[in-house]
């Protein structure tokens, strides 16, 4: 795994920030919102909500509920950081570690994704879907990092 | 794959930390070769055998599974 491909090791602990953050501001806004929704003017690439006969759907300014794109979006920027950053020591071993861990989440995501498409049904499936979007990122982030805990800790008995 | 890694590293008396920091990996690298978990790639094994100044065989040999 060429370790050019990944971000300097400081921007993992600003990914677990955002990833904390984002967390507790999500339980705020259920607790004090009440999950209300926010709406927001934004830019739409390709919008299909119900417009009117005369709109079209490409490149459009629409005031819609942005709750679910930012929390989503803070959560795939902090996971992203965290998951693609050197370590400290980046060398072929944790190479070796991060591409089990990866192997993992993505033969854990697909088995889940099966699981779902065969019992799962109505609006449980689009539910489970959405969350499916972030499982590969999350499983890879808690494999590799058990692994190495697991190969740290080994390293501490020895000498 | 079997190794001597542990002895040379005796030999030398080096701790696991030192050995990393000599040739440039994470001492858990160094580790988890010792302890037959991980082997090692062509460059990283000829720059120990360089280290401890043996050929490479004589630090790494081939098993009967290999």
């Amino acid at each position: 795994m060429k370790s050019v491909l990944l971000l300097p090791n400081k921007f993992k602990k600003a990914g677990w920030l955002v990833l904390a953050l984002t967390t507790l501001i999500f339980i705020i806004y259920l607790i004090t919102d009440y999950g209300n929704p926010i709406r927001v003017k934004v830019f739409a690439l390709l919008n299909t909500y119900i417009l009117s006969d005369d709109k079209q759907p490409f490149f459009t300014f629409i005031k819609t509920d942005i709750s679910f794109t930012l929390f989503c979006s803070l959560y795939l920027i902090g996971g992203i950081l965290v998951a693609f950053s050197r370590e400290k020591e980046e060398d072929e071993y944790i190479a070796s570690l991060r591409l089990n861990a990866f192997l993992w989440a993505l033969i854990i995501n697909y088995l889940i994704l099966l699981f779902t498409l065969l019992f799962i049904y109505g609006i449980a499936f689009l539910y489970i879907m959405t969350a499916n979007m972030f499982t590969i990122l999350f499983i890879f982030i808690l494999r590799f990092h058990y692994l190495l805990l697991k190969s740290k800790k080994s390293a501490f008995h020895e000498k | 794959m079997r190794n001597r890694l542990k002895i040379e590293r005796a030999i030398a008396d080096l701790t696991q930390a030192e050995l990393a920091q000599k040739i440039g990996v994470s001492r858990q690298t160094i580790n988890a070769m010792e302890t037959g978990k991980y082997v090692p790639s062509t460059v990283l094994a000829l720059k120990i055998a360089r280290l401890f100044q043996k050929p490479v065989e004589e630090i790494f040999s081939l098993e009967k599974e290999d």
